[in-house]
Order: structure tokens, then C-alpha cells, then sequence
């Protein structure tokens, strides 16, 4: 089967060259995934364009609020079939994609004597969910990813892996949301077209096909 | 397997390749040469559009252009030296009485060399085979395909139209030219016997020759940082390193198609 198939143009992206590109984006944007209210709590990275500040979380009799620090890694991307083994009850299907990251959350704790250390956690993350079109042109679009389920092993009761398996997919989808790489991106700027089919997640790469621009 | 490969058919190909061709910009060449006994100088400027496109896979590996129009402009100065019509009157003499042998002036006609400006436009259809090339240059990728040879030009029409147009400038100014009234049908078929189709055709295929055979279609033109997304406030732009680029022809799996294997780095 040739590369183009029954279309006329084909843009390929195997998942070695998406993680180079998340690796690049987000080593270029950090602030996309450092979140905290003040640099009391954690203060790595350094550099306050790192960070995205936020608002701490109001609470009846908490002065000043709660504090805290969500910080993820450079998530990496699995494109089915599965590379590497998922925690059950993962299956990697056919279409989808395995986003693999770590979730780190700090606590700035208010003690007895107003002693404040901050107390961090560390989770690893995966996730499945799936690449979608962002935006499409004439020409031109980009593409994210619309995770849909993650899976945290190890955390137990079971009632609350859930809810921190919830509270890090609400994170996590919204830490992603700025994230579109354009079709340009997808073919290192070759062969424009407007997109007919795709993006198709298999063989390991995220596929682009379309008629010549 | 490579980070990206991206690909076209010959589908795709009709489509880029052409307009690529169309998009590039005209070339100016001069210089100088003669037309049998006479010496000219020259001006060309041409443009390309068209072409049907035959992605030919190894072994031959090359990109065929059939039908590509190259049109032209060509200003031409030809310089006659109308030397060869200069003469005498022949001198009459009479022997009068109680003077002598008396003699008419000797009076000679001489003609001057004429510069005769002729302007043509036209086009010549050719048939080129490209064979693909990359480099990196100045931090830049590029792929392009450069024309393997020197491609025929069908020239006898354009070569034919470039001898009328030649014809009816030399007449116009061979007309202005004083006292050539009885020489002008001698000056005229010893002028336009150097103007044959073939003196022309050898006129022609050098100046145009070179508009075709040095021909190079750039495919991809990229930095070799490439962007993926722009800066946008308060982010920086996103780069990536494209550490290597080939372009091959393949046509293994049943399809002609020209693929480009990129490797990046972050």
C-alpha cells in the first residue's frame, strides 16, 4: 500500500518525532505545566515565566487562603499499538493514544506553632484519549489531544484513586488545552494540503492525508 | 522509521510542480554573437508555466516534465555593415579643343554600418528530466530538482517567426538608408541570405538553452530551526531542529510517489 493511499498527499508523525515536538513546546512554555500561588510553596523552576500563578483557595478561617503547587512533566505519547505496557485497566485501542506523565502536588502546610513547609506528592500519570482536529483550512489546521481517562495505579482506597484520577484529568485536559500543533508542524512545513481523512492514530504515527494545496 | 514523512503522487505533483514552475521569477541573460556575416548582440528574458509531471521511480529516478512552456523575450541588435554595396561612377573624359583632355570628379558612393533593433517574443515547448537534489545550505534545507542534461527545444517555429521578425526590421531600415534605391534589391538578397532558418536556429539554441538546462525547482525550502509555532505573547516561538532531510522517488508499493524523510530534534 503506498504512503498516500487513495488520497494525494500524506503527512506521517511517529511518535519519537510528536514527543520531540512536546518536548520542545513545553520546554519552550513551562508555565503551561507549573501552576502555584506563590513561590512560598515551590520555587522550581526559578524563573518566575515558569510559572502560571493562581489564586489561592479561599476557606472560612484559613487566612490567606490555601496554598498549593501542581506541577506536571513532559508528557510523552504512545500512538497505538502500544510500545510500552499500560496499568490495567488500560487497553490501548485502535485510533487512540497513551499519554504518559507525572503529577506532582504541593501543599503548603499550615502547622499548630504557623510553621509552613510545603508537603509534595508525586503520582505517575497515564492516560488514553485520542488526537482530534483542532481547526482546519484551506490548507492549513492543527491537532490535540482529547484525553479521556486516567489511570493513577497504587492509590488506595479505591474511593480515592478515583477522585484523584478525576481531579488530575480535570488538571490535565486544561494544562493541555493550549496545546495545537499545526499541520505544518505534523510535515516539517512539505507538501501543504487540505485535509480529507485523519488524523488516523496507527502504526505508531499520527497520520495526515488530503488532496494538494 | 523517520520522525515525519510526508509524501505526494503524481496527482499532487501536477498540482505543486506547475505552480511552483509559474511562481518562479523571471531570468535575464545577454551577450553577444553573429548571424552569418553579421554581428549582433542580445538581450533574453524568460519565464516557465506548465508542464505535465511523471514521477519515474528507480532506476531512471527522475521527475519528467513534458509540454513546460518557456516564454521568451529576445532583443537583438544587428549591426550590417553595408561596406560591401560602397562605388564609383566611372569618369568620363573629353578632349576639347584648345583646352585639352577634361575629366568628370571621380565620385564615390559610400554606405555606412546600420545598427537594426529587433524585438521578438515567443515560446518554445520542452521535455526536461530532474533528478532530486538536497542540501543543506546557510542553516537551510533544500530540496530541489535540477534538470540532468541539456533538454531539446523544439525551436523550428519559434526560430521561423525570429527570421520574419528579423526580415521586416532590415527592410524598414534598409529603406531609410540614402541613396540605396538601386542597390536595395542587391543589398536585400545578399543581407537575407544570411538570415536562414538554420543561421537563426544557431542563433537561437544557445540563447535559449541556458534558460532550461541550469533550470532548478526548489520542492522544500526550510530553515533548518524550524518553527513550529510562533511566538506569542508571553511565549516564545517553539523550535525544532531538523537534523536530516532526504527526498527519494519510490514506487514500490504500486504507486509513484515522491517522499521526503525528516528527522528532528527538540
Amino acid at each position: 500500500m503506498s504512503l498516500t493511499e487513495t488520497e494525494n498527499v500524506f503527512a506521517g508523525l511517529h511518535e519519537t518525532g510528536l514527543n520531540d515536538l512536546l518536548t520542545a513546546f513545553f520546554s519552550a512554555r513551562p508555565r503551561l505545566l507549573n501552576y502555584r500561588t506563590s513561590s512560598a510553596v515551590v520555587n522550581t523552576p526559578p524563573s518566575p515565566t515558569a510559572w502560571t500563578t493562581m489564586p489561592v483557595i479561599a476557606f472560612p478561617g484559613v487566612e490567606g487562603g490555601i496554598e498549593y503547587a501542581v506541577q506536571f512533566s513532559i508528557p510523552q505519547v504512545d500512538i497505538h499499538p502500544e510500545s510500552a505496557a499500560l496499568p490495567p485497566p488500560l487497553i490501548l485501542g485502535g485510533g487512540q493514544i497513551a499519554l504518559r506523565t507525572a503529577v506532582e502536588f504541593t501543599l503548603l502546610c499550615r502547622r499548630v506553632d504557623d510553621d509552613q513547609k510545603p508537603i509534595s506528592v508525586r503520582l505517575e500519570v497515564v492516560a488514553l484519549g485520542r488526537v482530534v482536529v483542532r481547526t482546519v483550512g484551506l490548507g492549513t489546521g492543527s491537532v490535540s489531544f482529547d484525553l479521556l481517562r486516567v489511570e493513577i495505579v497504587n492509590i488506595t482506597p479505591d474511593a480515592l484513586e478515583s477522585l484523584i484520577e478525576c481531579l488530575v484529568l480535570t488538571l490535565l485536559r486544561a494544562a493541555l488545552e493550549s496545546l495545537a500543533l499545526p499541520f505544518s508542524a505534523i510535515r516539517a512545513g512539505a507538501f501543504s494540503l487540505n485535509l480529507t481523512r485523519g488524523p488516523e492514530a496507527e502504526t505508531d504515527q499520527l497520520k495526515l492525508y488530503g488532496s494538494a494545496v | 522509521m523517520a520522525d515525519i514523512v510526508a509524501a505526494i503522487d503524481e496527482t499532487a505533483a501536477n498540482v505543486i510542480v506547475p505552480s511552483t514552475i509559474g511562481s518562479l521569477p523571471s531570468v535575464s541573460r545577454s551577450g553577444s554573437g553573429s548571424l552569418g556575416p553579421f554581428g549582433l548582440s542580445w538581450s533574453a528574458t524568460a519565464s516557465l508555466t506548465g508542464g505535465t509531471v511523471d514521477l519515474i521511480p528507480p532506476p531512471a529516478d527522475v521527475i519528467r516534465i513534458a509540454g513546460c512552456r518557456l516564454n521568451y523575450t529576445l532583443g537583438v541588435t544587428l549591426s550590417l555593415d553595408l561596406s560591401f554595396l560602397n562605388f564609383c561612377l566611372p569618369r568620363v573624359c573629353v578632349r576639347l579643343p584648345f583646352i585639352g583632355r577634361i575629366c568628370t570628379p571621380r565620385i564615390c558612393v559610400t554606405f555606412p554600418t546600420i545598427s537594426v533593433p529587433v524585438s521578438h517574443s515567443s515560446f518554445v515547448n520542452f521535455t526536461a528530466d530532474m533528478r532530486l537534489a538536497t542540501a543543506l545550505t546557510g542553516a537551510v534545507w533544500k530540496v530541489d530538482a535540477i534538470v540532468v542534461g541539456v533538454p531539446v527545444l523544439v525551436l523550428g517555429p519559434a526560430a521561423t517567426a525570429l527570421v520574419a521578425a528579423i526580415g521586416a526590421a532590415v527592410t524598414l531600415a534598409l529603406l531609410a538608408v540614402p541613396f540605396i534605391g538601386p542597390l536595395l534589391a542587391l543589398a536585400s538578397a545578399i543581407i537575407f541570405g544570411a538570415f536562414t532558418v538554420a543561421n537563426v536556429l544557431g542563433l537561437l539554441g544557445p540563447i535559449l538553452t541556458p534558460f532550461v538546462s541550469g533550470l532548478r525547482i526548489p520542492l522544500y525550502t526550510q530553515p533548518q530551526m524550524f518553527e513550529v509555532l510562533p511566538a506569542s505573547a508571553p511565549d516564545p516561538a517553539v523550535l525544532v531542529r531538523l537534523d536530516s532531510v532526504a527526498a527519494a522517488l519510490d514506487g514500490s508499493s504500486g504507486e509513484d510517489e515522491l517522499v521526503l524523510t525528516i528527522e528532528i530534534s527538540p
